[in-house]
């Protein structure tokens, strides 16, 4: 049974709109909504928690219609951006607070709390106050009052924004791996890939109020639906290129004023004239091969092992590719690069959705 | 990159022992620097090591303790901020959000009197270099966030500055849009070819932008370098662990040597390194113990490792829990009670609780002396 289930979930609003969203939530689950800022993805949560009313649709929890239950009934608990603890409590008493009020016995309530603060790495600064804790100290605290009841969902909305970003990977680690130990289901709101694909089970992209995608990280890397998608899954962004189609003696040609491609296969229907090819950084070699495309280097960014190059074209459109940091690359050099046909993702220029070739494209180009 | 080039181009910025003290905690500690024009400098370090102070000490709005500050061969110590030829770029930009583009660039040339002709030509020339033409009438409050940076970069440029001088310019800027921004201003200094220093509390930041980079820790410079440099051959212990995401794995050891090998003893466990590849002079040992370095993207799998021709000693560990990251993934391996993370492009089929095999790149290890946290070589 699915512990959350949304249909046909609407809420009409000038601002963080949600126009007609449907998914279920597996017990157990990490569920993340990725979204642009003012996607609608807080608009959900709070729905879900019961501080905004539908419009439309219905939300059942483990089976049980709960359009009509008040918030404090519903056994949900959510995280809110701006943490919301109380500022004249220590963390201990922030995170006995919702036990408190449901008059759970002293003792439980001293277990449960210094279990979690264990959990959560913040046993020490059980006695602070909120004003004196860290970034990072801060959100783990508002975690804990929200995970220390068990909720049967817990909403965690945007929480590790605004940290460095290097906090922000170490906490998803540690979320993650809390949240598999405790077997939480969870629903996380955010707009950085990179919190969604660390660590969720399932990923829905939702932008203006509507889905993009639902799949997991994985999914969404290899096979994004749409251009929006392939934009916001991956750092650096997918390279999208506009191409003409043509077929040409049984192969599909795609011509962009810098390079054509000629692929091997083509789909049953009718292709669009306008076709958005898609092309991750990583899978563009160097290669000087009879296909390869004359490339000059425009400027060069190291990071970490590798380096974000941006080559300009003939036309002059700028790609970015990765390479390896102990390669040597200087501006305004001339390379030649490849691009693997089997790697490419196709997108209709007009409707905006994935253009799926067969399945058996050859590797011929990679040798 | 920049570094060699710099090398027959002439200086422009001195730091000679710069020293900034208040009420006695010392912000800025004996800092001497050489910028050659055309560099991209970064500063870089954690709020509070003193790579502001330093930008405000070069810009004059902070005046030093103690040392000297020189432009072009010119001690500028005493000149106050407006004649010293720095242009300073403010976080978040400061343009004036209730005027038009066209008045946010005319303003410095109005108010050093520039004739209105003058004014005019300028401001149109920059406009159409930074492809600002078509805003010139818009209220700078309406720009999107790129546009914004242009205006506020070639504000600066219309004084006709020496050095461009920016202070956490994209520090409130959402992931995605901050790399873009970031591509753009790399993009434009090279077109301009201005010299420029650039404050950041980012390591992936800094690295992306700087020709060189800078790294502070409480009021001391840790490093000074390129950033290949500081990533594959970091000074010291703060440097290793500042730069890097997931950052580098440390170990406390105890060593011992054993003919051609060094082993390392570390949590109930041991491994062993061959002298001949680790980048270490003997003589430079001393001691018992040794901090072991390794970055998450160079521990890696035992059997493909092998047939990349590396070999060490293979560590069996436990998959304690794995986050997919577009064509990586990042691992956390357990052993023991310690955990390591390591990052890893590869094509595999092990999941959480496995155990695995792999190795450190023998190549990529670096050792650190525990009582000073400086690099052994």
């Amino acid at each position: 049974m699915s512990s959350v289930k949304v249909e046909n979930l609407k809420k009409i609003q000038k601002q963080e709109a949600v126009n007609g969203i449907s998914f279920h939530v597996n017990s157990g689950e990490l569920f993340c909504l990725l979204g642009p800022p003012g996607a609608g993805k807080t608009t959900v949560l709070r729905m879900i928690a019961g501080l905004e009313r539908p419009d439309e649709g219905d939300i059942y929890l483990e089976g049980e219609l709960i359009n009509d239950v008040p918030p404090g009934e519903r056994d949900v608990a959510m995280v809110f951006e701006d943490m919301a603890l109380y500022p004249h409590m220590t963390a201990y008493e922030n995170i006995a607070y919702p036990l408190r009020l449901r008059r759970v016995p002293r003792q439980e309530i001293n277990r449960k709390v210094r279990e979690v603060a264990e959990n959560l790495r913040i046993s020490h600064i059980l006695n602070r106050l909120p004003q004196t804790f860290s970034g990072g100290e801060l959100r783990r605290v508002a975690i804990g009052r929200a995970l220390v009841r068990r909720p049967r969902v817990l909403l965690l909305d945007q929480p590790l924004t605004d940290l460095d970003a290097k906090i922000r990977q170490q906490m998803t680690g540690e979320l993650r791996r809390l949240q598999t130990e405790v077997d939480q289901t969870m629903m996380y709101a955010t707009h950085d890939f990179e919190e969604a694909v660390t660590m969720a089970d399932r990923i829905m992209v939702i932008n203006e109020g509507q889905e993009e995608q639902l799949d997991t990280p994985e999914e969404l890397y290899d096979r994004p639906r749409t251009p929006l998608v392939a934009g916001l899954v991956g750092n650096p962004a997918m390279n999208i290129l506009s191409c003409q189609s043509k077929v040409f003696d049984n192969q599909l040609i795609l011509e962009h004023p810098a390079f054509r491609l000629a692929m091997p296969n083509i789909p049953d229907n009718q292709l669009p004239k306008e076709i958005l090819v898609g092309i991750r950084p990583e899978h563009i070699a160097f290669s000087k091969g009879k296909e390869s495309i004359l490339a000059t280097v425009d400027i060069v960014q190291p990071l970490g092992d590798q380096q974000i190059v941006d080559l300009r074209l003939e036309d002059g459109t700028v790609i970015k590719i990765v390479a390896p940091l102990e390669m040597e690359l200087t501006i305004e050099e001339k390379i030649r690069i490849i691009v693997p046909r089997n790697r490419i993702v196709l997108f209709d220029g007009s409707q905006h959705t994935r253009i799926d070739l067969e399945r058996s494209v050859r590797d011929d180009n990679e040798a | 990159m920049g570094n060699a080039e710099g090398k027959d181009r002439g200086i422009l910025l001195e730091l000679c022992g710069l020293q900034k003290e208040f009420d006695g905690f010392v912000a800025v500690e004996g800092l001497d620097l050489t910028i050659v024009e055309g560099e991209f400098i970064c500063f870089l370090g954690p709020s509070g090591c003193g790579k502001t102070t330093t930008l405000r000490m070069i810009a004059g709005l902070e005046t030093p303790t103690s040392g000297e500050i020189y432009l072009r061969g010119r001690k500028i110590n005493d000149l106050i901020p407006q004649q010293r030829g720095v242009g300073l770029v403010f976080q978040n930009y400061a343009l004036f959000w209730h005027m038009t583009v066209y008045d946010n660039l005319a303003f410095g040339l109005r108010i050093r009197g520039v004739s209105r002709e003058e004014m005019d030509k300028y401001v149109k020339d920059v406009a159409e270099r930074f492809e600002l033409e078509s805003l010139l009438n818009i209220k700078a409050r309406r720009l999107d966030l790129s546009a914004m940076q242009r205006v506020a970069v070639a504000r600066t440029l219309l004084t006709d500055p020496y050095l461009l001088l920016f202070d956490e310019p994209l520090n409130n800027i959402r992931p995605g849009l901050r790399e873009i921004l970031r591509a753009e201003l790399k993009r434009l200094q090279k077109e301009l070819n201005r010299t420029m220093i650039y404050v950041t509390h980012d390591q992936e930041e800094a690295m992306t932008l700087g020709d060189r980079i800078l790294v502070m820790n409480a009021g001391k410079v840790e490093q000074l370098d390129t950033p290949r440099q500081i990533y594959l051959h970091p000074r010291t212990l703060f440097v290793a662990d500042f730069i890097g995401r997931p950052s580098m794995n440390f170990m406390e050891t105890e060593y011992e040597m054993k003919g051609e090998k060094i082993s390392f003893k570390w949590n109930g466990f041991s491994f062993n390194i061959e002298k001949k590849d680790l980048d270490v002079e003997e003589k430079h040992l001393k001691g018992k113990k040794l901090i072991v370095g390794i970055r998450p993207e160079h521990i890696l799998l035992a059997d493909e490792a092998e047939k990349g021709g590396i070999s060490a000693e293979p560590l069996s560990a436990m998959v304690d829990l794995i986050q997919p990251l577009g064509a990586k993934k990042i691992i956390d391996l357990k052993s023991g009670d310690h955990m390591v993370k390591m990052v890893s492009s590869s094509e595999y089929s092990f999941k959480r609780g496995d155990r695995i095999s792999v190795i450190f790149d023998p190549r990529r290890i670096h050792l650190f002396d525990p009582k000073d946290g400086r690099v052994i070589l």
